[in-house]
């Protein structure tokens, strides 16, 4: 499903001179979306390459990164922090008060199949960011993600979606290589049986322990300084025509979290992800 | 030429060009410290290879009449070689990152110089008599029988062909755990200070086991790191003050009297950041690149990605003048970081009186500003363009792509030619800075 997906928008988005298309309908500034995104790209690229960086420069460029981050967290994504006990809290951005679930258990259920999030405040200039086309390579596939608004999970990839584990938003966690085909973020780890807890009825998650927050800020600056990078972002490969299978050592998918609520109340239909639904979505959001 | 007709306009000529003309350019030869000695006679060169070449001024020409000695070889030497730091597996570049004279004490003069590891004294001085008349060795150094000496001598000093030496007197090695990116003579002239990216020494010139550290901002969790020092300077009077710029486009003075670890400034200097001009780029345009004392001791200069602001050590709100060196770069500042020159820095110096200040910038072009209000000039280095003693004509930079006489567009500037280091001379009005791997030296002509 997703497959087709990727490659629906692969053909569409050919044509475009600009392989990065922002396709934010209701977007007023998307150059300034789109300036961002070089920013947010060329700053990871810079961190990751394989020569070394003077210290000014990779502190210079993480910070540039964190305010990005900040920047698109702040525009009402969902944001979910971990306290040091562990246990997850969950505060939404911009100032949307509503209760809205976290991801439903059926989506985590979808076999690799990305989905596309909503803002859940929907004001008319911050819309998401339907899933960037064509991602030539791992940075794109990584930073398409980044640039949803809402919070995006890792899942490594493998024959079950979620059943192998994730690694954890813990601030002090150092980045690790997966040498057993698993992608694993510092930011990002849920069990596997918290991923299925989530239902729209639930409150925000108090026993949701899935716990995913915009992977940046996140990171540990030694992930960059004296970390091995290699195994750090640089192993995301595009999602392959089988992304629910596994796929060798470090394929990943991403899952965007959707709010359940504010879709159903959107198009009143049983929510589906959905290009075509999507678009649907937005034409009724944008009005047009 | 641009200004007002107030005050005197000042123009400059090309006095000299050394280095190779030609466009290979070796790595190794590429310019990357400039530095006037106390008195301007000498000046000194590092390179990315390691090496020093110091230039000497001829005394002033009687022939032409109101034109300085020009500059010729005086002494070049191996400062620093590569090393490889075996625990971290890195290699530690041999590039000399900064220069520093002593002031003159006697005959010899000394200068510092520095890599990202290792500061090292050089002494360099003159050799012109030799003695001779040994009683135990022949002229040609071999000793001869002691049983076939009949009669003592006193050996004399004979003139020779002028030699000069440099030695490495000390080797101050070992303390920096990250680059260092700044040395500074203290006016006490015993001691100077070092800066790497996180942590400031303190030395003593005779005494090269022992440093101590006066600033040290690392986090204990490095994760936390977001800022580091980028520069630093001695008070050119008072000998407990020192100054050091960072990333973050603050500039912290300290007084060593004040603790024996100066975390704790005594003054910030700090411009509220514009809201209506925020960018991605704003923090790293806002890193001070180079910060310098005015020869009063009564200002300080910083220089940041693209203006330079003049402060007054007795007001840390604001700068007491600000110019923009090439505001005409700010829409330009996405490519600037894709091609990491938005990293360049650069380095600004006074004039000798304090009334002018200067810097360089891309394409080769250099920036003079009056501080008695005239506008900024554009001078371009180009021995193609240039003839001596005929005054440099200064450019304007303009939007798009024109080029035409003393016009250029923005997008036809070459940001490989970039001019990083510059030094003015303490008394005169010589101004020497370094292109890619050309020295040019330009005099202020005398009307």
């Amino acid at each position: 499903m997703s497959c087709s997906l990727k490659r629906k928008l692969q053909s569409e988005d050919e044509d475009e001179k600009e392989p990065k298309v922002v396709a934010i309908l209701a977007d007023p500034h998307p150059a300034y979306s789109l300036q961002r995104e070089t920013v947010l790209q060329l700053s990871l690229q810079k961190l990751c390459s394989h020569v070394e960086t003077a210290l000014v420069r990779r502190v210079l460029i993480t910070n540039t990164l964190r305010s990005i981050q900040q920047e698109l967290s702040q525009q009402g994504a969902l944001i979910m922090t971990q306290t040091h006990s562990g246990a997850t809290e969950v505060s939404w951005g911009a100032g949307v008060g509503t209760e809205g679930s976290l991801t439903p258990a059926w989506v985590l259920e979808q076999d690799g199949e990305l989905l596309f999030s909503l803002h859940s405040s929907i004001p008319a200039h911050s819309a998401s960011s339907i899933n960037r086309s064509s991602p030539k390579d791992s940075f794109s596939t990584a930073l398409s993600e980044i640039e949803d608004l809402c919070p995006t999970l890792t899942v490594a990839a493998s024959s079950t979606p979620f059943s192998t584990s994730l690694s954890v938003a813990q601030p002090d966690l150092q980045c690790s290589s997966n040498k057993n085909g698993r992608l694993s973020f510092p930011a990002v780890e849920m069990s596997e049986k918290e991923a299925q807890i989530h239902t729209g009825s639930n409150g925000p998650c108090d026993s949701a322990h899935l716990s995913s927050s915009i992977f940046l800020p996140e990171l540990s600056l030694d992930d960059f300084l004296f970390s091995d990078i290699d195994n750090f972002l640089c192993d995301l490969n595009p999602c392959g025509p089988n992304p629910g299978l596994a796929q060798g050592s470090s394929s990943s998918k991403v899952v965007s979290m959707v709010t359940d609520d504010l879709l159903r109340s959107l198009t009143n239909q049983p929510f589906k992800t959905d290009l075509n639904e999507l678009d649907h979505i937005m034409e009724v959001l944008v009005g047009s | 030429m641009e200004g007002d007709g107030g005050s005197e306009i000042k123009q400059w000529c090309l006095s000299q060009v050394k280095g190779a003309i030609d466009d290979d350019v070796t790595e190794a030869d590429i310019i990357s410290a400039v530095e006037f000695n106390h008195s301007g006679e000498l000046l000194a060169t590092g390179d990315r290879g390691g090496r020093i070449v110091i230039f000497q001024q001829e005394q002033e020409s009687k022939t032409l009449a109101h034109s300085r000695g020009e500059y010729n070889v005086y002494s070049t030497f191996q400062s620093h070689e590569p090393e490889f730091d075996y625990l971290k597996s890195l290699e530690i570049e041999e590039k000399i990152n900064k220069i520093r004279w002593l002031p003159q004490k006697n005959a010899a003069h000394f200068l510092l110089s520095t890599n990202d590891k290792t500061i090292k004294l050089w002494k360099i001085s003159e050799r012109d008599k030799r003695p001779e008349g040994y009683n135990l060795k022949e002229e040609d150094g071999r000793y001869k029988d002691p049983t076939s000496v009949t009669t003592l001598r006193v050996p004399v000093f004979q003139p020779m062909d002028l030699m000069v030496e440099a030695s490495p007197r000390r080797v101050y090695a070992n303390a920096h755990t990250y680059h260092i990116n700044s040395i500074s003579v203290n006016s006490d002239n015993e001691t100077y200070l070092s800066a790497d990216d996180l942590r400031i020494n303190l030395w003593h010139l005779d005494f090269t086991d022992r440093s101590f550290n006066i600033v040290d901002i690392k986090p204990t969790n490095m994760e936390e790191l977001t800022e580091v020092i980028t520069a630093s300077e001695f008070h050119p009077l008072q000998c407990n003050t020192f100054v050091y710029g960072s990333s973050k486009g603050s500039v912290r003075l300290c007084d060593m009297r004040a603790a024996a670890l100066c975390d704790q400034h005594s003054k910030l200097f700090e411009e509220p950041e514009d809201p209506s001009a925020r960018s991605f780029f704003s923090e790293i345009i806002s890193s001070v690149s180079d910060v310098k004392f005015s020869h009063s001791g009564r200002y300080m200069m910083t220089r940041d990605y693209l203006t330079i602001k003049i402060w007054d050590l007795n007001m840390e709100s604001q700068p007491v003048e600000t110019y923009q060196v090439h505001e005409y770069l700010r829409s330009k500042l996405c490519s600037l970081y894709e091609n990491d020159c938005i990293f360049d820095k650069f380095e600004c110096c006074w004039s000798h009186d304090d009334s002018e200040v200067m810097t360089g910038s891309y394409n080769n072009f250099f920036r003079m500003f009056g501080r008695d209000g005239q506008a900024g000039v554009t001078l371009e280095a180009s021995w193609e363009s240039s003839s001596p003693r005929c005054p440099l004509r200064p450019w304007r930079v303009c939007a798009g792509s024109r080029r035409k006489e003393d016009e250029i567009g923005v997008d036809c500037l070459d940001f490989s030619r970039k001019i990083l280091h510059t030094s003015w001379h303490p008394q005169d009005g010589i101004i020497a800075m370094a292109t890619v791997n050309n020295l040019y030296i330009f005099q202020e002509k005398l009307n």
